[in-house]
């Protein structure tokens, strides 16, 4: 190759890199008023470096000590102090605080399963004084959100997580509702019409559409609208974001009935709630009558929590206890400190920064193609973070900090058969040849079997290990190419040098005349 | 021969002997002190104090920070949270300790702040403790990423198998049985706080593990095809596999604890609590457990299935 060539295809590959690195890591304004957020700040961080968004529901007839306070004291007299918390036996649903608290312990555990399907980067699910329930889920801002750099803000990262908690936490049963009176069931359901008074039971006391009217199932009240549906997912596609039911046939016959009545109704509107809480207002202009139904939803991460927590109330998952009203969701700091994300950040560099140095020390120019390549699944790694949307905790950090030395120890096993190669007299050209086919199956295999576990992690695994196996495949996959691009820069970069083997701080065997 | 190699015997004996070591520990602490490993408080019990000021009072939330540090501090918080307030949604700052803190102390802390708060004229003020129970249901997310890493587990002895040699598959098997034991015997004896991160790091040690492996049965294979080596002892073969690639072991074991230690470091920078180094201990546990395997225990798990296999070269 000549030195032309060498030198364009060079620059090209380092201003590539160069250009990446800055919009990958550096914000800067543009103009007077906007402002570039970097990839880096712009990627959603985990609990470890964002904090929680949290909240504590209390069942009826358990109060806070604010609550408390708040009371008369004739209301006071019925109350006693459990813990933190204050109950009185005869506003709850139980006989005794043992059952309630029973109850309390039950329903953690239901919701405890419904975070860990909600496939979050961490969460926790606490029972506290053994009569109320603290859910906490990562605030998931962007550095750029928490500095305020960015328009959104940090508050529309933490109302996301303020709604998947007011989704996940719903209690009650799955009901499909409308605003109509005047809606006639026809012949084939026991009653004729339904009237405010028969269903003016806790149902219809809940604001649910929040502007104060009155809402009255379409089920009736020996019918059980969760055996509708088999299940209920949510995913994104062609910039959509869906939530698909798939209903079992007698859901099916009951939808084809109950979107017909819907249809013809003055509202065409059917509300599914779960208890009091609206997970989705479905327009119904025509009759459903499919095995499965689809709706689009504002966000993905909406998607998600109604498909968690319909999936929940459809499997059985509801909870046992009725709790009062959610009350605010308070947002905590990282528990690592104020400038965790920013810290976690440096220590990235620093790592990049020592892998490279070793590099540059220990195979002179060598190390500084190793360099580029190094610095190339760094930023693969940073810009799969920010476009798989994977929020970043130390876990997935490490996981990038480890691919990044897996990508260093195939190339050290590949270079010191480089050494080893030149030891035996031949051409620099001839040992790396020789050297890469002596060790291309062993580094392929090592690829081979990592990328499929990253697969099995992302797929079967949950919450942070699934965040790392995701991480991983992209960066396996990288890795590999990586490897052999770092054979094309070192035939490039050295193409130039008169001294092949001084490129590599290699020494050749020299044989004497005999 | 290497002393992976040569001391194959007691290599394995060593991690069998610290696997029952922390079996026998969790199985003690499981019925004395709530549970086989130190559950994190996403799983664990754990005492916490809450303090409220409203905004009116207390605008920034820093007279609220000042008392709950002044007399919380002292009874070594593993956790500090702090929320700003907006509008009727209160400044809070939670302060979490360990099970193992006295209740008194913590009564006489919240008096202290409670006087405080009357002393300072704030009336919209509050202090409360809780005992916090962690919910057992969360713990069976072991169970997901145990599946996924013994199916990665099983997947690279298949293809070892097929690739290699069957008993380089066994031995690769072993060497990530021996890595998952080692690490939870290692979290069950330091009694290190495992939370969700805990368990993503066994799969970060698994994928260490995987590619050291593949790299030294590809050696060690190579080794045996090459007709120069037609006459040598397998175990001599094993020996120099292992030799030529501990090199490659070592880097990528202790360049992964040197990159938890970089991060520790800038950690504590950030926040010097107790409980910002509790991942960074699992982590570098984790790295341990695996840079053992495959130092000492792969090599000397195959120079024994060699042993019983004599047509294994």
């Amino acid at each position: 190759m000549s030195k032309v060539k060498s030198a364009i295809i060079t620059a090209f590959v380092v201003i590539a890199i160069i250009v990446a690195a800055v919009f990958g890591v550096a914000s800067f304004n543009v103009g007077a008023t906007q402002r570039y957020n970097s990839i880096a700040a712009e990627i959603p961080l985990g609990s470890d470096y964002s904090g929680y968004v949290y909240t504590t529901i209390y069942p009826e007839g358990v109060i806070s000590q604010s609550d408390y306070d708040a009371l008369s004291e004739e209301d006071k007299s019925s109350y006693q102090q459990h813990g933190g918390v204050y109950v009185s036996v005869e506003n709850s649903d139980y006989d005794d605080i043992d059952s309630l608290s029973a109850a309390v312990a039950n329903d953690a555990g239901v919701l405890s399963k419904r975070f860990a399907d909600r496939g979050l980067s961490d969460y926790s699910v606490t029972v506290r004084d053994g009569l109320s329930i603290t859910a906490a889920v990562p605030s998931a801002y962007s550095y750029s959100e928490y500095k305020g750099n960015n328009s959104s803000g940090r508050s529309d990262a933490l109302s996301l997580a303020a709604n998947t908690l007011g989704y996940l936490l719903a209690d009650g049963e799955l009901t499909l509702r409308t605003t109509d009176t005047s809606i006639t069931l026809g012949e084939d359901d026991s009653s004729t019409t339904y009237d405010t008074t028969r269903f003016a039971d806790e149902y219809t006391d809940a604001d649910i559409l929040g502007d104060g009217s009155a809402t009255y199932p379409f089920v009736g009240a020996s019918e059980n609208a969760a055996d509708y549906f088999s299940s209920v997912s949510a995913y994104s596609f062609g910039g959509s974001n869906v939530l698909s039911f798939s209903l079992t046939s007698y859901g099916r016959e009951r939808m084809r009935y109950i979107s017909s009545i819907a249809a013809s109704s003055d509202s065409q509107v059917i509300y599914m709630c779960v208890g009091d809480t609206q997970i989705i207002a479905i327009t119904c202009t025509s009759t459903i009558d499919s095995d499965s139904m689809q709706f689009s939803m504002n966000t993905l991460s909406a998607a998600r929590d109604a498909a968690t927590v319909l999936n929940s109330v459809v499997g059985g998952g509801t909870l046992s206890a009725a709790y009062q009203p959610l009350g605010s969701a308070l947002s905590s700091t990282a528990a690592g400190g104020e400038n965790a994300a920013l810290m976690a950040f440096i220590a990235c560099i620093v790592v990049l920064a020592a892998l490279c140095v070793a590099a540059i020390i220990k195979y002179k120019k060598l190390g500084g193609v190793l360099s580029l390549s190094f610095i190339i699944l760094s930023l693969v790694m940073l810009y799969a973070l920010y476009i798989l949307a994977v929020q970043t905790t130390f876990a997935v950090l490490a996981t990038c900090a480890v691919l990044l030395i897996v990508f260093a120890a195939a190339n050290l096993f590949t270079l010191n058969e480089v050494r080893a190669q030149c030891k035996t007299g031949k051409t620099m050209q001839a040992s790396v040849k020789a050297a890469y086919k002596r060790t291309w199956l062993g580094v392929l295999d090592a690829h081979v079997v990592m990328l499929v576990a990253a697969i099995l992690l992302a797929t079967v695994a949950i919450g942070d290990a699934a965040a790392c196996g995701l991480i991983a495949v992209v960066g396996t996959i990288a890795s590999y190419a990586l490897w052999w691009f770092t054979r094309l820069m070192w035939h490039v970069c050295s193409a130039p040098q008169r001294n092949k083997f001084a490129f590599g701080g290699f020494k050749r065997e020299v044989y004497g005349d005999d | 021969m290497t002393k992976s190699v040569k001391l194959r015997h007691i290599a394995v004996i060593v991690t069998v002997i610290i696997v029952a070591i922390g079996m026998a520990v969790g199985t003690i602490c499981h019925f004395l002190a709530g549970g086989f490993f130190n559950y994190g408080d996403e799983f664990a019990s754990y005492k916490s104090v809450e303090v409220t000021t409203s905004v009116p009072e207390d605008p920034s939330g820093e007279t609220l920070q000042t008392i709950a540090s002044e007399e919380l501090s002292s009874l070594g918080a593993y956790e500090v949270s702090f929320s700003r307030g907006t509008g009727y949604v209160p400044n809070t700052v939670v302060y979490k300790f360990y099970t193992s803190v006295d209740d008194a102390a913590i009564s006489d802390a919240v008096s202290a702040i409670q006087s405080r708060f009357s002393q300072a004229g704030f009336e919209d003020s509050y202090v409360t403790s809780h005992v916090n129970d962690g919910v057992a249901e969360g713990v069976w997310q072991l169970n997901y990423v145990a599946i996924a890493l013994a199916s990665a587990a099983v997947f690279q002895a298949i293809y070892f198998a097929i690739r290699f040699k069957p008993g380089m598959a066994l031995s690769a098997l072993l060497t990530q049985l021996a890595a998952a034991g080692l690490y939870a015997s290692l979290l069950a004896i330091t009694r290190c706080p495992v939370g969700l991160e805990a368990i993503a790091f066994a799969a970060v040690a698994a994928i260490i593990a995987m590619i050291c492996n593949g790299i030294f049965f590809d050696r060690v294979k190579k080794s045996f095809k090459d007709e120069a080596n037609a006459k040598a002892q397998t175990l001599g073969l094993v020996s120099e596999g292992a030799r030529s690639t501990f090199k490659i072991s070592a880097f990528a074991c202790i360049a992964a604890l040197a990159a938890v230690v970089i991060f520790g470091v800038f950690a504590v920078i950030a926040s010097p609590a107790l409980a910002t180094l509790a991942p960074f201990a699992a982590c570098a546990l984790a790295v341990v457990a695996c840079a053992y395997s495959v130092g000492m225990f792969t090599p000397a798990s195959y120079s024994l299935v060699c042993g019983m296999d004599r047509r294994a070269k």
